[in-house]
């Protein structure tokens, strides 16, 4: 059985559902709204299949009932007065009778009509995902409202270092999971130290993270997959909220024009920096990175024709670190400076034209500027890249039976970047480098400036085949990846450099198989190939390889989902990831020219996660998730197997919310162990620089210290007005106060180390007027 | 919109964001016989010139006279995923047999090709081989032949960088010309005096004022490859202090290229002990050029 469900702002959803044997040919659909906080039905709701023309509203009792349906996938909309809409899609058999019960969240503001257009489901769902919805994912402690920085408690994904928001599933480096906005890439979801994501919540709908094993819509990666989904906007009133705490502010506002436009907008603006410094002294940015950032989105809906809309989105994102640490020698002074700028613009259309058909056009163009420049007394390292994006994703969806759905697609993804790279070879750091904490980077100056176009064209045809119990999803993407650029070999003197260009053909097959073993028990297999282009900085000359080709990897993953009551539910899966033709360094001391790095790596990653998950109800839920994986590298053939520089070998969350009449409480807690580290096993003294190097031993074979962290978080909203509510937050980050390692550091001489801790008890408050 | 709408925050609490270690590892306190210093003559050598190297070793009774010290060349290259100044495999057993044993001083010829092992210069080209990468300068511009130096009282490793003159990389005919026509080798800098109190109470402070050759800080010139120009730096000096007994303010004490002054000051601190303590300064430029100081001075009750 297949159920997908969409839902718009502040909404949950949680659907029981009970298949009971019938004598008629026509399906029936009947249930129950339920107050998701108080747990009591809802009457006066309308629910509605408008690709039918049916409505009907809902009893004393909450019951509703449609008869005489066909067998199909049916797209049903729940509205009502002080209640949250909510788009949920059902598949029905034929000769079906369907029973389900949605809560339904209602919302303490004064009645906000949503737009009503119908949609299929908007995230065409991945069979390995865990999805969250805005409202549930913001509750989380620790997160200060934002949904988005709860991907790390999913399974799957390692914990990462505080400040750091890198995203490392199944064992992939951070670079090789991406993350889409409307079927968009963005170039980062978090600012600068992770503080915040790069959107404003108000405008997330959904979130999905798919680990790995995903269909042939998106590829260009070799680890996880993170889909975020903007939300829908009110069709009446102007609406909207202000809001502040510790780390930033920010407001948005929505307006309705007419019944056919909707408008957004939201801005926010970090005050972190300015707040430590009013408490600690002007200096503390010094020696504690304190980006400062900020963000805004416009949004613009237009409703063309009941089955078809346009929207507009436009997302940008600036965050600046600016430090410098002074000495009274030159030589130890340090300096670090980043300006990241990113900016999307995402048009979209899309037409439903009847129930399991789903047309989507979605060009869009972005901008990405990144400057980084660190000195280390006279070693200065700046690594400037520029990049111009473009590209369309297309896709056509139709049922071509009732056991059979197609869809046709085309991924296009096209990019103009310049860089401008100086200083040492091995800054920054890439995966598989030996890192110590506060090293200065290496004494050599190399430079280079060049120009790289890329070209990714990816058809792709997905299916689903129902047999019964069985539902195949198998499906092929096709890759053609032309690279250009405008230099092959070092700049030398006036001698004219040739640039290169070449094209890379691959297919990938993907195949999804679901089960459904008992009333209860799917089981679940996935495999898929997948390719990634070499990182544009590594198509350096001086730097890297311009020749370098495509990474690949192999995704396998076998799991169950089991019902074990009617919103608990466990997810047992287990992973193995296999890569080849990973570039890493050279391991010659004399590598030819314009041949820094390799494409000799090879690594693997295994595991097994599970996720015990209770759905919303009576203003209750939370998850319980943990993972258990390893992830090795062999850099070179012949080369000693190495852990991955990310291994996490348990990572553990859980969460819980609870919400009643206004109030919300929250805790987290996590666990996780460490990173591997190379230790350091002695030093040698430069009597040139006057400074110790370190020696190392067996490459990452010690490890950070474990981390536990308990949080918490409680919120009150109340209602000033009929038209106003005020919510109040505060969110108590390791309340304990663990000294959690986050790094490794080591004395001068390299004869002493210790750890590098994180956060102490931190309380964050936070206010939030909405109207 | 309708309505007045108003928000605030509060920030209960907020600790330091990331909290380091801290360590009691000042390089200046001289508590066992440790190798401060490293100079070569000459301080910029040509390929296959020799040179002669001595050594400042410090004990807690003063300067070592006569050092027993183990000197080898090192002439493994470096590889580009190290980022330390010397390829570890210079640093193990057996790697380059010693030139000298047990000496305070010695002196070799570096190696001829030593521009290939540690410079621009590519070796010849293998039949059906690409070229090699070409190794790049460092900030100033130099290439440098590391000295493994062994003090076998302690078994501390020391490696010593003598700059050689190499070949500019990557520069067209012209600025290479114009290059070997205006760079002037690194010569050491000199220090002219260390002032400091003859004789100091326990536990008082003592300002330390170092002062070096007007002609120290050398003015050269620099091939910036990434803008295709010759620019003209001047050295940043660097001082290092070292005491036997009592505390140093720093570690060290420097000036930028474009600072005019030649003094270095510092502050030390006479432990709480009287008796004799040594100090010692060490002058670094930017291109390799050493030269020191040392002072002894009496801490009175």
């Amino acid at each position: 059985m297949r159920r997908r469900a969409s839902l718009l702002l502040c909404a949950s959803v949680v659907a029981l559902v009970c298949i009971t044997p019938g004598a008629a040919f026509a399906a029936a659909l009947s249930g129950t709204i339920v107050d998701r906080a108080s747990g009591q039905p809802v009457a006066e709701v309308q629910v509605a299949i408008p690709a039918l023309d049916k409505r009907v509203a809902t009893d004393r009792d909450g019951r509703f009932t449609f008869e005489d349906l066909p067998a199909g996938d049916h797209q049903l909309l729940v509205t009502g007065p002080h209640l949250d809409p909510v788009e949920v899609t059902e598949a029905l058999r034929a000769d079906e009778r369907r029973v389900v019960r949605y809560l339904a969240h209602r919302t303490p503001l004064r009645a906000t009509t949503y737009e009503t257009v119908v949609r299929a489901s908007r995230l065409g769902r991945e069979l390995i995902e865990t999805r969250l919805d805005r409202e549930e994912a913001s509750r989380v402690a620790g997160t200060q409202g934002d949904p988005l920085k709860v991907l790390d408690n999913l399974g799957g994904v390692a914990r990462a270092s505080f400040g750091s928001g890198q995203l490392v599933v199944w064992g992939s480096a951070p670079r090789d999971t991406r993350v889409y906005l409307d079927g968009v890439e963005l170039s980062s979801l978090y600012h600068l130290g992770g503080l915040r994501s790069t959107l404003n919540a108000e405008l997330v709908d959904r979130i999905a993270l798919s680990p790995g094993g995903y269909g042939p819509a998106y590829g260009r990666g070799l680890g996880g997959l993170v889909r975020v989904e903007s939300r829908g906007l009110p069709t009446e009133g102007v609406h909207g909220y202000v809001g502040v705490d510790l780390l930033d502010a920010s407001a948005m506002v929505t307006a309705a024009i007419g019944k056919r436009v909707q408008l957004a907008f939201a801005a926010r603006y970090s005050v972190i920096d300015r707040i430590a410094a009013r408490l600690f002294g002007e200096a503390i940015g010094d020696y504690v990175p304190i980006p400062r950032y900020d963000d805004y989105q416009l949004k613009a809906n237009v409703r063309l024709r009941s089955d078809e809309s346009l929207s507009l989105l436009f997302t940008a994102a600036d965050d600046h670190l600016h430090r410098a640490i002074g000495a009274a020698d030159p030589n130890s002074a340090r300096r670090e400076d980043t300006d990241l700028a990113s900016y999307r613009v995402i048009l979209r259309y899309r037409r439903d034209p009847d129930a399991g058909t789903q047309i989507e056009v979605s060009p869009f163009w972005g901008w990405d500027d990144s400057a980084r420049s660190t000195r280390f007394g006279d070693r200065a390292t700046r690594l400037d890249v520029t990049t111009m994006r473009y590209g369309v994703r297309a896709s056509y969806r139709g049922r071509l039976s009732r056991f059979a759905t197609l869809a046709l697609g085309l991924d296009l993804f096209g990019s103009r970047a310049d860089v401008v790279r100086q200083g040492s070879i091995t800054v920054p750091t890439r995966e598989g480098d030996i890192y110590v904490f506060g090293r200065a980077p290496g004494d050599d100056v190399a430079a280079d400036r060049y120009r790289v176009d890329l070209l990714e064209a990816a058809p792709y045809i997905a299916s689903e085949l129902r047999f019964g119990p069985v539902t195949l999803n198998p499906g092929l993407r096709l890759n053609a990846i032309a690279i250009a650029g405008n230099r092959s070999a070092p700049q030398s003197g006036d001698t004219p450099v040739l640039g290169f260009q070449r094209v890379h053909w691959t297919a990938e097959p993907r195949l999804a198989i679901a089960i459904a073993a008992h009333r209860v028990v799917t089981i679940h297999l996935a495999a898929g190939l997948y390719h990634q282009a070499p990182a544009i900085e590594d198509l350096s000359a001086v730097f890297g390889t311009p020749t370098l080709g495509l990474e690949r990897s192999v995704h396998v993953t076998a799991g169950a989902n089991v019902v074990l009551r009617p919103r608990l539910a466990l997810e047992l899966l287990g992973f193995f990831k296999y890569l080849d033709h990973l570039v890493t360094r050279s391991a010659l001391s004399s590598p030819p020219v314009a041949q820094a790095l390799t494409q000799d790596g090879t690594g693997r990653s295994y595991g097994g996660q599970i996720l015990l998950r209770h759905d919303p109800w009576h203003g209750f839920s939370g998850w319980i998730s943990y993972t258990l994986s390893r992830s090795e590298r062999v850099d070179h053939p012949g080369r000693a197997t190495r852990l991955f520089d990310f291994d996490q070998t348990h990572s553990l969350a859980v969460v819980a919310t609870y919400a009643y009449r206004g109030w919300s409480f929250g805790a987290r807690l996590r666990y996780s162990s460490g990173y591997p580290r190379t230790p350091v096993v002695g030093a040698f003294y430069d009597a040139r620089d006057d400074q110790f190097q370190p020696r190392f031993g067996a490459q990452n074979t010690i490890r950070i210290g474990d981390f536990a962290q308990l949080d918490l978080r409680v919120d009150k909203t109340i209602t000033l007005s009929a038209k106003v509510a005020l919510t109040l937050y505060l969110d108590v980050l390791n309340v304990t106060y663990r000294r959690n390692p986050e790094e490794l550091a080591y004395s001068l001489d390299y004869a002493q180390r210790g750890a590098i801790t994180g956060l102490p008890t931190t309380a964050i408050a936070g206010a939030k007027v909405a109207f | 919109m309708r309505g007045i709408v108003s928000a605030i925050a509060i920030a209960v609490a907020l600790g330091a964001f990331a909290c380091t270690p801290s360590f009691d590892d000042s390089l200046a306190r001289v508590a066992t016989t440790k190798l401060l210093a490293v100079r070569s003559e000459p301080a910029e050598a040509m390929p296959g010139a020799t040179v002669t190297w001595q050594a400042l070793v410090a004990s807690p009774d003063g300067t070592v006279a006569s050092p027993a010290l183990d000197w080898s060349l090192c002439l493994q290259p470096k590889p580009v995923v190290e980022a330390n100044v010397v390829a570890d495999a210079c640093l193990g057993v057996d790697v380059s047999p010693p030139f000298a044993l047990a000496q305070p001083a010695a002196s070799t010829a570096i190696p001829a090709n030593v521009c290939q092992l540690f410079g621009p210069d590519l070796p010849p080209q293998q039949p059906g081989m690409p070229d090699t990468r070409p190794r790049v300068p460092d900030a100033t511009g130099g290439y440098y032949q590391p000295v493994r130096v062994e003090l076998a009282e302690t078994n501390a490793t020391t490696i010593a960088l003598t700059r050689v003159r190499c070949n500019l990389l990557g520069a067209s005919m012209p600025i290479a010309a114009e290059y070997r026509a205006r760079y002037l080798p690194n010569r050491h800098p000199q220090l002219a005096r260390l002032s400091l109190p003859q004789a100091i109470r326990v536990d008082e402070t003592a300002t330390l004022t170092v002062e070096w050759a007007s002609d120290a800080a050398e003015t050269f010139v620099v091939f910036e490859l990434a803008e295709q120009r010759l620019v003209d730096r001047r050295e940043t000096m660097q001082t290092s202090w070292y005491a036997t007994r009592g505390a140093l303010l720093h570690d060290r004490v420097g000036r930028d290229g474009d600072d005019p002054l030649r003094t270095a000051v510092n502050e030390w601190r006479a432990p709480s002990t009287p008796g004799p303590a040594t100090l010692w300064v060490v002058l670094r430029d930017d291109r390799g050029g050493v030269d020191w100081l040392s002072a002894d001075i009496e801490i009175l009750p």
